[in-house]
Protein backbone atom coordinates (compact mmCIF):
# COMPACT_ATOMS: atom_id res chain seq x y z
CA UNK A 1 0.00 0.00 0.00
CA UNK A 2 1.74 3.48 -0.72
CA UNK A 3 1.69 6.32 1.30
CA UNK A 4 -0.89 8.57 -1.38
CA UNK A 5 -3.67 8.41 -3.44
CA UNK A 6 -4.34 9.90 -6.70
CA UNK A 7 -7.99 10.50 -7.63
CA UNK A 8 -9.06 11.30 -11.37
CA UNK A 9 -11.52 14.53 -11.20
CA UNK A 10 -12.33 14.52 -14.74
CA UNK A 11 -9.12 16.48 -15.99
CA UNK A 12 -8.03 16.90 -12.98
CA UNK A 13 -5.85 14.71 -10.62
CA UNK A 14 -6.13 15.16 -7.09
CA UNK A 15 -3.01 13.63 -5.58
CA UNK A 16 -3.73 13.08 -1.82
CA UNK A 17 -0.14 12.65 0.06
CA UNK A 18 -0.26 10.70 3.94
CA UNK A 19 1.51 11.51 6.89
CA UNK A 20 4.53 9.47 6.04
CA UNK A 21 5.93 9.00 3.24
CA UNK A 22 9.38 7.77 2.81
CA UNK A 23 12.09 9.03 -0.35
CA UNK A 24 11.74 5.85 -2.44
CA UNK A 25 7.40 6.78 -1.98
CA UNK A 26 8.58 9.87 -3.13
CA UNK A 27 9.89 9.00 -6.44
CA UNK A 28 7.33 6.27 -6.96
CA UNK A 29 4.67 9.12 -6.64
CA UNK A 30 6.68 11.34 -8.99
CA UNK A 31 6.38 8.34 -12.41
CA UNK A 32 3.14 7.58 -11.44
CA UNK A 33 1.90 10.97 -11.80
CA UNK A 34 3.37 12.28 -14.70
CA UNK A 35 2.36 9.18 -16.07
CA UNK A 36 -1.52 9.36 -15.27
CA UNK A 37 -1.24 13.10 -16.64
CA UNK A 38 -0.02 12.37 -20.13
CA UNK A 39 -2.56 9.11 -20.34
CA UNK A 40 -5.59 11.06 -19.33
CA UNK A 41 -4.57 14.48 -20.55
CA UNK A 42 -4.87 16.18 -17.44
CA UNK A 43 -4.06 19.94 -17.57
CA UNK A 44 -4.16 20.70 -13.73
CA UNK A 45 -2.53 18.25 -10.50
CA UNK A 46 -3.77 18.90 -7.08
CA UNK A 47 -1.28 17.69 -4.64
CA UNK A 48 -3.02 17.99 -1.06
CA UNK A 49 -0.71 17.73 1.97
CA UNK A 50 -2.84 19.01 4.70
CA UNK A 51 -1.63 15.37 6.55
CA UNK A 52 1.85 16.16 6.17
CA UNK A 53 3.01 17.42 9.77
CA UNK A 54 6.96 18.56 8.03
CA UNK A 55 8.16 18.88 4.97
CA UNK A 56 11.80 18.11 4.40
CA UNK A 57 14.31 19.53 1.97
CA UNK A 58 13.71 16.07 0.00
CA UNK A 59 10.14 15.97 -0.56
CA UNK A 60 10.37 19.93 -1.31
CA UNK A 61 13.11 19.23 -4.28
CA UNK A 62 10.91 16.38 -5.92
CA UNK A 63 7.56 18.50 -5.46
CA UNK A 64 9.32 20.98 -7.58
CA UNK A 65 10.72 18.60 -9.98
CA UNK A 66 6.96 17.04 -10.75
CA UNK A 67 6.04 20.76 -11.28
CA UNK A 68 8.96 21.18 -13.87
CA UNK A 69 7.88 18.21 -15.12
CA UNK A 70 3.92 18.50 -15.43
CA UNK A 71 5.08 22.03 -16.78
CA UNK A 72 6.56 20.03 -19.86
CA UNK A 73 3.42 18.40 -19.81
CA UNK A 74 1.24 21.00 -20.68
CA UNK A 75 -0.02 20.57 -16.91
CA UNK A 76 -0.64 22.73 -13.98
CA UNK A 77 0.59 21.71 -10.49
CA UNK A 78 -1.06 23.67 -7.04
CA UNK A 79 0.35 22.86 -3.57
CA UNK A 80 -2.78 22.55 -1.29
CA UNK A 81 -3.33 22.39 2.25
CA UNK A 82 -0.04 23.47 3.63
CA UNK A 83 -0.56 23.56 7.51
CA UNK A 84 0.79 26.93 9.60
CA UNK A 85 3.31 24.84 11.70
CA UNK A 86 4.63 23.36 8.31
CA UNK A 87 5.05 26.89 6.37
CA UNK A 88 7.02 27.95 9.44
CA UNK A 89 9.07 25.15 9.72
CA UNK A 90 9.98 25.71 5.81
CA UNK A 91 10.88 29.53 6.30
CA UNK A 92 13.02 28.30 9.24
CA UNK A 93 15.03 25.90 6.94
CA UNK A 94 15.04 28.63 4.22
CA UNK A 95 12.84 26.19 1.61
CA UNK A 96 11.68 28.69 -0.53
CA UNK A 97 9.98 26.59 -3.45
CA UNK A 98 9.77 29.38 -6.31
CA UNK A 99 8.35 26.45 -9.09
CA UNK A 100 5.44 25.69 -7.17
CA UNK A 101 1.90 27.17 -7.01
CA UNK A 102 -0.19 27.30 -3.48
CA UNK A 103 -3.58 26.95 -2.06
CA UNK A 104 -5.15 27.36 0.89
CA UNK A 105 -7.25 23.92 0.36
CA UNK A 106 -8.35 21.88 -2.46
CA UNK A 107 -11.54 23.79 -3.69
CA UNK A 108 -9.43 26.95 -3.64
CA UNK A 109 -6.60 24.69 -5.59
CA UNK A 110 -9.33 23.70 -7.71
CA UNK A 111 -10.67 27.35 -8.54
CA UNK A 112 -7.31 28.31 -9.27
CA UNK A 113 -6.68 25.65 -11.70
CA UNK A 114 -9.75 26.97 -13.60
CA UNK A 115 -8.84 30.49 -13.29
CA UNK A 116 -5.22 29.81 -15.41
CA UNK A 117 -7.00 28.68 -18.29
CA UNK A 118 -6.61 25.28 -18.34
CA UNK A 119 -10.49 25.11 -18.56
CA UNK A 120 -11.42 24.68 -21.96
CA UNK A 121 -14.63 25.81 -23.09
CA UNK A 122 -14.72 23.84 -26.25
CA UNK A 123 -15.08 20.39 -24.81
CA UNK A 124 -17.86 21.44 -21.90
CA UNK A 125 -15.83 21.70 -19.44
CA UNK A 126 -13.60 19.79 -16.92
CA UNK A 127 -16.09 18.23 -14.99
CA UNK A 128 -18.32 16.99 -17.62
CA UNK B 1 42.10 62.43 86.78
CA UNK B 2 44.45 64.94 84.97
CA UNK B 3 43.38 67.11 82.23
CA UNK B 4 44.23 65.78 79.32
CA UNK B 5 46.69 68.15 78.11
CA UNK B 6 48.67 67.24 81.37
CA UNK B 7 49.45 63.91 79.78
CA UNK B 8 52.84 62.40 79.06
CA UNK B 9 52.62 60.65 75.97
CA UNK B 10 54.82 58.26 78.20
CA UNK B 11 55.16 54.76 76.94
CA UNK B 12 52.34 53.10 79.81
CA UNK B 13 49.81 55.85 78.19
CA UNK B 14 50.62 55.16 74.66
CA UNK B 15 50.33 50.97 75.68
CA UNK B 16 46.75 52.05 77.33
CA UNK B 17 45.84 53.79 74.12
CA UNK B 18 46.62 50.70 72.40
CA UNK B 19 45.05 48.49 74.58
CA UNK B 20 41.64 50.82 74.55
CA UNK B 21 41.13 50.59 70.52
CA UNK B 22 38.66 48.24 69.57
CA UNK B 23 40.68 46.64 66.41
CA UNK B 24 43.09 44.10 66.52
CA UNK B 25 46.99 45.09 66.79
CA UNK B 26 50.08 43.12 67.39
CA UNK B 27 53.80 43.27 66.70
CA UNK B 28 56.16 40.36 65.65
CA UNK B 29 59.75 39.88 65.12
CA UNK B 30 61.43 38.72 62.54
CA UNK B 31 60.91 35.47 63.46
CA UNK B 32 56.80 36.17 63.77
CA UNK B 33 57.37 35.66 67.42
CA UNK B 34 54.36 37.95 69.07
CA UNK B 35 56.20 40.51 71.41
CA UNK B 36 52.99 42.21 71.98
CA UNK B 37 49.10 42.11 71.26
CA UNK B 38 46.28 44.55 72.53
CA UNK B 39 43.22 42.54 74.27
CA UNK B 40 40.59 43.60 70.91
CA UNK B 41 43.43 41.41 68.99
CA UNK B 42 43.62 38.48 71.35
CA UNK B 43 39.98 38.11 72.07
CA UNK B 44 39.30 38.05 68.25
CA UNK B 45 40.94 34.38 68.50
CA UNK B 46 39.00 33.80 71.76
CA UNK B 47 42.76 34.39 73.88
CA UNK B 48 43.97 36.88 76.45
CA UNK B 49 47.03 39.15 75.51
CA UNK B 50 49.33 36.54 78.11
CA UNK B 51 47.70 33.51 75.99
CA UNK B 52 49.19 34.84 72.65
CA UNK B 53 52.84 36.47 74.25
CA UNK B 54 56.33 35.11 72.93
CA UNK B 55 54.39 32.49 70.44
CA UNK B 56 54.27 32.12 66.70
CA UNK B 57 51.85 34.55 64.99
CA UNK B 58 50.84 31.87 62.56
CA UNK B 59 49.87 29.50 66.09
CA UNK B 60 47.65 32.07 67.22
CA UNK B 61 46.20 33.65 63.99
CA UNK B 62 45.45 30.84 61.12
CA UNK B 63 44.63 32.42 58.14
CA UNK B 64 44.65 31.08 54.62
CA UNK B 65 48.40 33.11 54.02
CA UNK B 66 49.85 31.74 57.02
CA UNK B 67 53.40 29.70 56.72
CA UNK B 68 53.51 30.39 53.06
CA UNK B 69 54.92 32.69 50.98
CA UNK B 70 51.99 34.68 50.96
CA UNK B 71 52.88 35.72 54.94
CA UNK B 72 51.86 39.61 55.21
CA UNK B 73 54.77 39.93 57.51
CA UNK B 74 57.11 38.57 55.36
CA UNK B 75 56.01 40.68 52.45
CA UNK B 76 56.21 44.15 53.88
CA UNK B 77 59.68 43.10 55.94
CA UNK B 78 61.21 42.10 53.14
CA UNK B 79 60.30 44.31 50.68
CA UNK B 80 60.01 47.31 52.85
CA UNK B 81 56.22 48.13 52.18
CA UNK B 82 52.90 48.31 53.68
CA UNK B 83 50.40 45.36 52.85
CA UNK B 84 46.81 46.39 52.84
CA UNK B 85 44.52 42.93 52.19
CA UNK B 86 41.68 40.77 53.37
CA UNK B 87 41.80 37.20 54.10
CA UNK B 88 39.64 34.88 56.78
CA UNK B 89 40.68 34.27 60.50
CA UNK B 90 40.12 30.62 61.33
CA UNK B 91 39.01 30.18 64.86
CA UNK B 92 37.55 27.12 66.37
CA UNK B 93 36.05 25.75 63.40
CA UNK B 94 34.36 29.24 62.32
CA UNK B 95 35.91 31.47 59.79
CA UNK B 96 36.04 35.38 60.16
CA UNK B 97 36.85 37.56 57.37
CA UNK B 98 39.08 40.04 58.09
CA UNK B 99 41.00 43.01 56.66
CA UNK B 100 44.16 43.75 57.88
CA UNK B 101 47.06 46.07 57.33
CA UNK B 102 50.92 45.05 58.27
CA UNK B 103 53.70 47.92 58.08
CA UNK B 104 57.74 47.56 58.63
CA UNK B 105 58.85 48.01 62.53
CA UNK B 106 62.15 49.83 62.76
CA UNK B 107 64.63 50.75 65.97
CA UNK B 108 65.82 54.19 66.16
CA UNK B 109 68.65 53.54 63.80
CA UNK B 110 65.94 52.90 60.75
CA UNK B 111 66.97 49.01 60.31
CA UNK B 112 63.78 46.81 59.83
CA UNK B 113 63.70 44.83 63.23
CA UNK B 114 59.23 43.47 63.26
CA UNK B 115 56.40 43.91 61.65
CA UNK B 116 53.34 45.70 63.07
CA UNK B 117 49.76 44.27 62.11
CA UNK B 118 46.26 45.93 62.81
CA UNK B 119 43.11 43.94 61.40
CA UNK B 120 39.07 44.34 62.14
CA UNK B 121 36.67 41.62 61.94
CA UNK B 122 34.99 42.88 58.70
CA UNK B 123 31.63 40.30 59.12
CA UNK B 124 29.26 42.56 59.50
CA UNK B 125 30.06 44.71 56.80
CA UNK B 126 30.12 41.55 54.15
CA UNK B 127 27.14 40.79 55.34
CA UNK B 128 25.63 44.43 54.23
CA UNK B 129 26.71 44.47 51.55
CA UNK B 130 25.54 40.92 51.07
CA UNK B 131 21.95 42.20 51.74
CA UNK B 132 22.36 45.42 49.59
CA UNK B 133 23.57 43.23 46.41
CA UNK B 134 20.82 40.97 47.13
CA UNK B 135 17.78 43.97 47.06
CA UNK B 136 19.81 45.56 43.99
CA UNK B 137 19.25 42.05 42.37
CA UNK B 138 16.39 42.03 43.17
CA UNK B 139 14.73 44.99 41.97
CA UNK B 140 17.02 44.51 38.52
CA UNK B 141 14.95 41.78 38.38
CA UNK B 142 12.02 43.08 39.19
CA UNK B 143 12.92 45.61 36.42
CA UNK B 144 13.85 43.00 33.60
CA UNK B 145 10.18 41.08 34.50
CA UNK B 146 8.15 44.56 34.40
CA UNK B 147 10.22 45.68 30.77
CA UNK B 148 9.83 42.11 29.21
CA UNK B 149 5.91 42.25 30.68
CA UNK B 150 5.54 45.46 28.78
CA UNK B 151 7.14 44.25 25.72
CA UNK B 152 4.92 41.32 25.59
CA UNK B 153 1.88 43.86 25.80
CA UNK B 154 3.31 45.89 23.07
CA UNK B 155 3.94 42.70 20.86
CA UNK B 156 -0.16 42.01 21.47
CA UNK B 157 -0.92 45.40 20.66
CA UNK B 158 0.87 46.18 17.91
CA UNK B 159 0.16 43.15 15.32
CA UNK B 160 -3.51 42.74 14.97
CA UNK B 161 -4.52 40.72 12.10
CA UNK B 162 -8.19 42.54 10.94
CA UNK B 163 -10.83 41.20 8.58
CA UNK B 164 -11.63 44.09 6.06
CA UNK B 165 -13.45 41.93 3.83
CA UNK B 166 -14.60 38.54 3.01
CA UNK B 167 -11.61 36.73 1.86
CA UNK B 168 -9.38 39.75 2.74
CA UNK B 169 -6.94 40.08 6.11
CA UNK B 170 -4.96 42.94 6.61
CA UNK B 171 -1.99 43.39 8.54
CA UNK B 172 -1.02 47.11 9.56
CA UNK B 173 2.53 47.31 10.82
CA UNK B 174 3.39 50.22 13.30
CA UNK B 175 6.34 51.17 15.11
CA UNK B 176 9.82 49.25 14.25
CA UNK B 177 9.81 45.99 13.28
CA UNK B 178 12.59 43.82 14.74
CA UNK B 179 13.00 40.32 13.96
CA UNK B 180 10.95 38.73 17.21
CA UNK B 181 8.08 40.77 16.47
CA UNK B 182 8.25 40.21 12.95
CA UNK B 183 8.23 36.44 13.75
CA UNK B 184 4.70 36.85 15.68
CA UNK B 185 2.80 39.08 13.15
CA UNK B 186 3.90 35.97 10.58
CA UNK B 187 2.44 33.45 13.17
CA UNK B 188 -0.41 35.50 13.76
CA UNK B 189 -1.02 36.24 9.82
CA UNK B 190 -0.41 32.56 8.95
CA UNK B 191 -2.93 31.29 11.53
CA UNK B 192 -5.96 34.10 11.08
CA UNK B 193 -5.41 32.98 7.05
CA UNK B 194 -5.65 29.56 8.14
CA UNK B 195 -8.62 30.29 10.35
CA UNK B 196 -10.31 33.10 7.89
CA UNK B 197 -9.66 30.95 4.32
CA UNK B 198 -8.87 34.32 2.53
CA UNK B 199 -7.00 34.72 -0.57
CA UNK B 200 -5.55 38.19 -0.02
CA UNK B 201 -3.27 39.45 2.72
CA UNK B 202 -2.70 43.19 2.47
CA UNK B 203 0.68 44.42 4.53
CA UNK B 204 0.69 48.08 5.18
CA UNK B 205 3.69 49.59 6.71
CA UNK B 206 2.63 53.25 6.59
CA UNK B 207 3.09 53.23 10.40
CA UNK B 208 6.97 52.14 10.04
CA UNK B 209 9.32 55.22 10.29
CA UNK B 210 11.85 53.71 8.58
CA UNK B 211 13.46 50.45 7.59
CA UNK B 212 16.29 48.26 6.96
CA UNK B 213 17.15 45.36 5.08
CA UNK B 214 16.65 42.61 7.66
CA UNK B 215 13.29 44.62 8.32
CA UNK B 216 12.80 44.23 4.28
CA UNK B 217 13.53 40.59 4.56
CA UNK B 218 11.03 40.14 7.19
CA UNK B 219 8.42 41.51 5.16
CA UNK B 220 9.44 40.23 2.25
CA UNK B 221 9.65 36.25 3.98
CA UNK B 222 6.72 37.04 5.59
CA UNK B 223 5.05 37.45 1.85
CA UNK B 224 7.08 33.60 0.92
CA UNK B 225 5.21 32.21 3.83
CA UNK B 226 1.79 33.74 2.49
CA UNK B 227 2.12 32.53 -0.90
CA UNK B 228 2.95 28.89 0.60
CA UNK B 229 -0.14 29.30 2.27
CA UNK B 230 -1.85 29.72 -1.27
CA UNK B 231 -2.37 33.32 -0.51
CA UNK B 232 -1.26 36.82 -2.33
CA UNK B 233 0.32 39.15 -0.58
CA UNK B 234 -0.35 43.06 -1.34
CA UNK B 235 2.05 45.23 -0.04
CA UNK B 236 1.07 48.96 0.58
CA UNK B 237 1.93 52.48 2.21
CA UNK B 238 5.66 51.91 1.34
CA UNK B 239 6.45 55.78 2.15
CA UNK B 240 9.97 57.09 -0.21
CA UNK B 241 12.34 56.18 2.55
CA UNK B 242 11.37 52.56 2.63
CA UNK B 243 11.06 52.57 -1.53
CA UNK B 244 14.61 53.49 -1.07
CA UNK B 245 16.16 50.70 0.97
CA UNK B 246 14.29 48.12 -0.50
CA UNK B 247 15.34 48.76 -3.99
CA UNK B 248 18.98 48.70 -3.00
CA UNK B 249 19.66 46.15 -1.02
CA UNK B 250 18.58 43.08 -3.66
CA UNK B 251 15.68 41.71 -2.78
CA UNK B 252 13.53 39.73 -5.04
CA UNK B 253 9.63 41.09 -4.93
CA UNK B 254 8.05 38.68 -7.40
CA UNK B 255 5.54 37.07 -5.26
CA UNK B 256 4.55 40.46 -4.13
CA UNK B 257 2.13 42.88 -5.22
CA UNK B 258 2.56 46.41 -4.43
CA UNK B 259 0.13 49.43 -3.68
CA UNK B 260 0.14 52.73 -3.02
CA UNK B 261 -2.48 53.41 -0.39
CA UNK B 262 -4.32 50.47 1.39
CA UNK B 263 -7.71 51.28 -0.37
CA UNK B 264 -5.78 50.77 -4.03
CA UNK B 265 -4.57 47.24 -2.48
CA UNK B 266 -8.34 46.64 -1.33
CA UNK B 267 -9.56 47.64 -4.66
CA UNK B 268 -7.10 45.53 -6.22
CA UNK B 269 -8.18 42.00 -4.06
CA UNK B 270 -11.82 42.97 -4.43
CA UNK B 271 -11.47 43.08 -7.94
CA UNK B 272 -10.03 39.88 -8.31
CA UNK B 273 -12.06 38.22 -5.58
CA UNK B 274 -15.32 39.23 -7.91
CA UNK B 275 -13.00 37.77 -10.69
CA UNK B 276 -12.62 34.58 -9.38
CA UNK B 277 -16.39 34.45 -8.15
CA UNK B 278 -17.60 35.10 -11.78
CA UNK B 279 -14.98 32.56 -13.23
CA UNK B 280 -16.64 29.89 -10.43
CA UNK B 281 -20.28 31.02 -11.46
CA UNK B 282 -19.15 30.10 -15.08
CA UNK B 283 -18.11 26.81 -14.05
CA UNK B 284 -21.18 26.29 -11.83
CA UNK B 285 -23.64 27.36 -14.56
CA UNK B 286 -22.01 25.50 -17.41
CA UNK B 287 -21.91 21.90 -14.88
CA UNK B 288 -25.68 22.64 -14.51
CA UNK B 289 -26.25 22.52 -17.90
CA UNK B 290 -24.10 19.60 -18.37
CA UNK B 291 -26.19 17.65 -15.82
CA UNK B 292 -29.44 18.76 -17.17
CA UNK B 293 -27.87 17.88 -20.69
CA UNK B 294 -26.83 14.08 -19.32
CA UNK B 295 -30.62 13.93 -17.74
CA UNK B 296 -32.08 14.60 -21.05
CA UNK B 297 -29.88 11.53 -22.63
CA UNK B 298 -31.31 9.57 -20.46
Amino acid sequence: MEPFSVFSLGEILLVSIEEEIDDSSVQVLLDKVSEIVSRQKSYGVIVDLQNLEVVDSFLADHLQQLARTLKLQDATMVIAGLAVPVVMILLDFGIKLPDLAFALDVEQALLRLQEKGGYKEDNNGPLQ
Amino acid sequence: MEDLSEIKLDEGFLSEIINAITSGIFVTDLENNILMINPAGARMVGKSPGDCFDRKCYDIFDTPMCRSEQCTCKLSTSNNTVNHGETMLRVDGREIPIEFTSRPLRNHKGDIIGCVENFIDISERLEKDRIIMEQKEGLLKKREEDIRHLQDEILELSTPVIEVWDGIVALPLVGTLDSHRAHIAMQRLLESIEYTRSSFVIIDITGVPTVDSEVASHVLQTAGAVRLMGCETILTGVGPHIARVISEGDVDLDNIIVRARMTDGLHYAIGKLAERKESMNRVASLIEIGSSQAEYKK
